[in-house]
């Protein structure tokens, strides 16, 4: 990918107008923020596109807003657009082919039209299979419980406990519940099932699996993005993304201790 | 068993039982047309005897 930035002749590229330009934009924005984009990187973005068609972009990152302004080169004409995130969830996959998709206009190998085509098949791309990523976070979280130092038994207790506990989180988001109240049952059953080994004895690693067994629940990113985004001075996304990320932690905490408490077992 | 054992069961139990009835009402879903006890109808329907005419709109000359 070229650092420099090609400028697109009139002839050969289609130019779009600031409303057109700032439309995009803000729907590219709010698939960045919503698919878990650090703010650095949303700016960075959408600067490289905006300045490819020779506008210049000035933005406020909200929590779950996108304030964009495209102004023309002679700042005599501008337009301003406020857009909700979309709501996708975070998801890798986009967040890389959407970032990819900025290099492709900043390189000049698609044209406006184009980017909008592909924007929003980006946008619209179903998510990996949910049964896959459930078995594959299980098999991830078992991966946790061994590098802790857990034995064959525990690893399987984790295993059967992550499967059931995200299953649980699978199905009640799906069913529209507060994603608070996921956690907890998550973490309660998660815990729970993890209990089972010092319960029934299984394993010589107890304490492990039944430590690992919620791990898969850890909002790791919006912890990540929280710092990334408050070392770029971005207080305000920064503090809403350690809240968010700590009322989960929170609820998970409250479902462990819960599964704990239920099974006997004290918490310190 | 100890208690802890019968409460572990307890739960485990309830759990499954869930993903069962889940996995009913799904089946029955794909199956059968959903079909309520108690429904809210319009009182045209209230009052349709069959072999009337059905005029649902109205107001169709306003």
């Amino acid at each position: 990918m070229n650092s420099m930035i090609c400028k697109p002749t009139e002839s050969s590229v289609y130019l779009p107008s600031i409303k057109e330009l700032c439309i995009f934009l803000s729907d590219y924005a709010a698939g960045l923020l919503g698919c878990g984009a650090t703010c650095i990187r949303i700016e960075k973005n959408i600067t490289r596109i905006s300045l490819f068609f020779g506008y210049d972009s000035e933005m406020t990152i909200m929590p779950s807003h996108i304030h964009l302004t495209i102004w023309n080169k002679e700042h005599t004409d501008s337009y301003s657009i406020i857009r909700r995130m979309h709501k996708t969830g975070i998801s890798f996959d986009m967040n890389t082919k959407l970032s990819k998709l900025s290099w492709e206009i900043a390189d000049g190998k698609i044209g406006f039209q184009e980017a909008t085509l592909l924007a929003e098949r980006i946008y619209h791309t179903s998510s990996v299979n949910p049964r896959v990523v459930l078995f594959l976070a299980s098999c991830a979280n078992a991966s946790f419980c061994r590098l802790f130092g857990g034995d064959f038994i525990s690893m399987g207790v984790v295993f059967i406990a992550t499967l059931v506990g995200y299953y649980i989180k699978q199905i009640m988001l799906e069913d529209g519940a507060d994603v608070r109240f996921v956690f907890f049952c998550s973490a309660f059953f998660s815990s729970v099932i993890g209990a089972g080994g010092h319960i029934f004895g299984w394993g010589t690693t107890p304490e492990i699996a039944l430590g690992t067994s919620v791990l898969y629940l850890i909002p790791g990113i919006p912890y990540i993005n929280s710092v990334s985004d408050m070392l770029d001075g971005h207080y305000i996304c920064a503090f809403s993304r350690f809240m968010n990320a700590i009322v989960l932690t929170a609820c998970l905490s409250t479902g462990l201790c819960g599964g704990l408490f239920l099974m006997g077992l004290g918490c310190f | 068993m100890s208690e802890p054992m019968i409460v572990w069961a307890i739960i485990i139990a309830v759990l499954v039982l869930a993903f069962v009835f889940r996995v009913i009402e799904k089946f029955r879903k794909m199956t059968k047309r959903k079909s309520h006890i108690i429904e809210c109808g319009t009182e045209k329907e209230m009052f349709f005897c069959p072999g009337d005419k059905r005029i649902w709109d109205e107001f169709d000359d306003m």
